[in-house]
């Protein structure tokens, strides 16, 4: 297991290396002058000058590229341009909303999606079963943003019981928190709980029909016992995945979220620099996603040999 | 599911007072600007412009205190508190409570004392002084005096700006005066140094911070005092006790709540989370006008506005529109008023200026819609089959670009849609940049045109400089008007410029002056924005009856 582990982490840095190569290239081959980015078009020459030197551009491209690979190892990220302050920093003041707001999301999603998934499962073809899985079908394909200016319009405009925009950490307020938090969650946890309803319904009913399911229930195991300890472990393994593939998603799939909601996390942080081409943000940021899709899929697989001893074995 | 949820989501959540101030008159520069000590009650409409305006008082008569003044923006805030970094309207207009400019203008857009006490302009000595007022501070406790202005104007042209690259020296005789003498004479000098460049801030606050600190903490002479800027979320002030004006500021505080998305910002209007939008894109104007909600901005300002317009590319040989007569044919070929009226938001103009101010020229021709002279012109160019020329623009103005694609098509020309991003569009008409075909873009519109003019048809200009000719008439009328002594001469050159841009070298084409908007509660009052000046507002005047 060590030694998968380490083969593991060995790609997992080529693969960052890779990807940290191709999103500098590309945010520099993207159209647009960053200085003009940076300043807009109403600039004299010597602010032009100003800038182009303060942001280093004088040097080629591989030297200014290994100078930020130096610094992103050895912690200094560089500062931004557009913020005027260290990329750790306000990564420092991004990631903890970002992540806040992304884990609540995949917690609810999980829990909510299996235990619907699983009533599903053990109720095929019923009213219930029915019911639950037109709205989860519903649910999985409904855009985040269409939901999140639905409920806006619903609780924020029409009703005024929720705040349309803004978000705090519990730290800072916990009922604040909790109501800005509601509208943002509902708008991110949706799809989730529809996708894991249908795949955990879909896991339960091949195991389900199994012939050690059978023995179980022969053997005049409760029914309670018989789904949650033989049917859901062995039902689950997909939902795992999906679980780890979500992970992803919370700095990524955050981006039309909290550009809606108007909250100061990492979605909105990519894309403002994307758009002010702030190199350094955006190499961050990207960096920031890879690291979390690289070691989430980590966690996958080192979950597959905790749930399955077959895998660990193989 | 989605019921459950969302039903489980809702389960989760389950004193009077009156001011004066004093407000500068003036008429123009060249001349002494004082201001005139006269008390304006908070309140009253001031016929200068320059302070209190808009509506009356509550009931009882008396302006109410306390609140805080919640404003929802849109545009991207990066610099605050630095002399010359911030730029754009978007931050002028969010540092106002903190930082005063030393004029203002009033509704005729002439120039008033604000922060100065008076100011003068000296075209034989080429001078311009300028007279403070004693006993006023910064918000760290430092004093407002002429050094500060010194400074401010050193290390605004230290940032590279060029408004007062004419200023060479400055001198501080005493500690309420300051002289700067110019290397040669230019009227917009007092413009551009006691508006451009005329925001202060604290010299001991920035110089011991230093530019990076400073620039995202504002501290100036302001009604109100920064507090905090969450960035991309809201810039936070609170209510400065030992404001200079007794009695004044009246409310608590004033946030700036930092709303990209339109939907989010027009729902939090609408819900009552903020009190004002002042400046609004078309999306939220279109929702606004849906819900019956009415501008409440004046129907003209005098300054601070853009102008929605396509600039010619005239220098790429290779480019069809570097021949006069094909911009000729594309500019008759464009119904611009009709175009200007379907898109709404804007007025017409046929140049690039303000109809109704000094600078507006009725000489300009201009041209008026039509087809057949379109043609007679292609024709001319060598272009009787038709001729194609590409038209760049941000996403956002392909409303405009395919209105125009159809007006051009009836005249033979075929109108390519090339999109940029913003980065792209700032290259291209920036400083070294050029372009083929047209780009649909704004400029600014402000009263004094001379200087704006200058920005663009000359070779010390910054926008659209390389893809618009420089010649040598037009540049001499600029610098003639800029050089003028009297406002006649002034408004004569000024005048034959925009003849010459519109007219004989046809390089630009005005689709109409952007309308200021405002969508503001009823319990606001006396705000100023978008009432003067769409940059320009009164944050020591404006009270809230709620």
């Amino acid at each position: 297991m060590g030694r998968y582990i380490g083969k593991r982490i060995g790609q997992a840095v080529l693969v960052l290396l890779l990807v940290s190569i191709f999103t500098y290239l590309l945010t520099y081959m993207m159209p647009g002058d960053p200085v003009y980015a940076m300043l807009g078009g109403d600039i004299t020459q010597e602010q032009y000058d100003i800038a182009y030197e303060k942001m280093g551009l004088e040097d080629p491209i591989p030297m200014r590229y290994a100078r930020w690979l130096f610094g992103f190892v050895t912690g200094d990220w560089g500062d931004s341009y557009k913020y005027s302050q260290p990329v750790l920093e306000l990564m420092g003041e991004r990631l903890p909303v970002t992540m806040y707001l992304g884990l609540w999301s995949i917690i609810i999603s999980t829990l909510a999606g299996i235990l619907l998934g699983v009533l599903c499962g053990t109720h095929r073809g019923k009213t219930i079963d029915s019911v639950l899985i037109t709205c989860a079908n519903f649910g999985s394909v409904i855009p985040a943003f269409w939901l999140a200016v639905l409920g806006m319009y619903i609780f924020s405009l029409k009703l005024g019981i929720l705040p349309s925009h803004g978000f705090v950490l519990p730290t800072e307020g916990v009922a604040d928190s909790l109501k800005m938090s509601v509208l943002p969650l509902i708008a991110l946890s949706v799809g989730g709980i529809g996708g894991t309803t249908r795949q955990m319904r879909s896991g339960m009913l091949d195991v389900i029909r199994q012939d050690y399911i059978r023995t179980a229930r022969s053997k005049g195991l409760k029914e309670s016992k018989v789904v949650w300890r033989h049917a859901f472990r062995n039902a689950v393994l997909p939902v795992v995945t999906m679980t780890g593939m979500s992970f992803r998603n919370i700095v990524a799939g955050a981006v039309s979220i909290e550009q809606i909601f108007s909250i100061a996390g990492m979605g909105s942080l990519l894309i403002n620099s994307i758009l002010s081409k702030d190199v350094a943000v955006v190499q961050a940021c990207i960096m920031m996603i890879a690291i979390v899709v690289v070691l989430s899929n980590l966690a996958v697989d080192v979950c597959y040999g905790v749930i399955d001893p077959r895998i660990r074995v193989e | 599911m989605l019921t459950a949820v969302l039903a489980f989501s809702l389960a989760a959540c389950g004193n009077s007072d009156s001011g004066g101030k004093d407000a500068g008159q003036g008429s123009g520069n060249a001349v002494q600007q004082e201001s005139s000590g006269e008390k304006n009650q908070g309140g009253e409409v001031n016929p200068d412009g320059a302070g209190n305006q808009g509506e009356a008082p509550s009931a009882d008569g008396e302006i109410q205190t306390g609140g805080v003044f919640k404003i929802g923006f849109q545009a991207p805030i990066v610099n605050l508190g630095w002399p010359g970094l911030p730029a754009s309207s978007n931050e002028l207009i969010v540092l106002q409570p903190a930082v005063e400019s030393l004029a203002r203008y009033n509704t005729a857009g002439e120039l008033i004392p604000w922060l100065c006490e008076s100011f003068e302009t000296d075209a034989d000595a080429l001078t311009l002084t300028v007279k403070l007022p004693q006993g006023v501070k910064f918000h760290d406790g430092t004093d407002f005096n002429a050094e500060a202005v010194k400074w401010n104007w050193e290390t605004f042209q230290a940032a590279g700006r060029s408004e007062i690259a004419v200023i060479e020296s400055i001198e501080c005789p005493d500690d309420t005066t300051v002289v700067a003498h110019m290397s040669a004479w230019d009227n917009t000098v007092a413009d551009n140094a006691l508006y451009h460049a005329g925001f202060m801030f604290s010299p001991a606050y920035c110089q011991e911070a230093g530019q990076d600190a400073a620039n995202a903490n504002p501290v100036g002479t302001g009604p109100y005092k920064f507090v905090e800027w969450q960035k991309d979320v809201k810039v936070v002030y609170e209510k400065y006790e030992d404001y200079r004006i007794e009695g004044q500021p009246y409310m608590d505080g004033i946030e700036f709540e930092l709303i990209i998305d339109s939907n989010t910002i027009a729902t939090a209007y609408q819900a009552g989370e903020i009190d004002s939008l002042p400046v609004v894109d078309p999306n939220i104007k279109q929702i606004m006008d849906a819900t019956g909600e009415p501008s409440k901005a004046a129907d003209s300002v005098s300054g601070g506005s853009s102008i929605a317009m396509v600039a010619y590319g005239c220098t790429d040989e290779d480019s069809p529109t570097s021949k006069l007569e094909v911009r000729q044919a594309f500019a008759y070929a464009v119904n611009w008023e009709e175009m200007c009226q379907a898109l709404g938001g804007m007025y017409y103009t046929n140049q690039w200026a303000i109809p109704g101010v000094w600078s507006y020229s009725e000489e300009v021709k201009g041209y008026p819609h039509d087809v057949e002279k379109a043609k007679e012109l292609l024709a001319k160019a060598g272009y009787q089959d038709g001729v194609e020329i590409t038209a760049h623009c941000l996403e956002s103005e392909n409303t405009k670009a395919t209105m125009m694609q159809q007006y051009a098509a009836e005249a033979g020309i075929t109108l390519k849609i090339d999109n940029w991003d913003q980065a792209r569009s700032d290259e291209a008409s920036g400083i070294n940049g050029n372009w083929d075909g047209i780009i649909i873009s704004a400029g600014r519109a402000d009263t004094e045109t001379a200087s704006i003019y200058g920005r663009s048809f000359t070779d010390e200009g910054v926008r659209y400089v390389g893809g618009f000719l420089h010649p040598k008439d037009l540049v001499e009328a600029i610098a003639n008007a800029r050089a003028a002594r009297t406002e006649e001469e002034r408004a004569s050159y000024t005048k034959q410029a925009s003849k010459m841009i519109i007219d004989d070298y046809c390089m630009m084409s005005p689709i109409g002056i952007t309308s200021a908007t405002l969508y503001q509660k009823d319990y606001v009052h006396d705000s100023g924005i978008s009432q003067i000046h769409t940059i320009l507002w009164t944050p020591e005047a404006c009270w809230l009856s709620k």
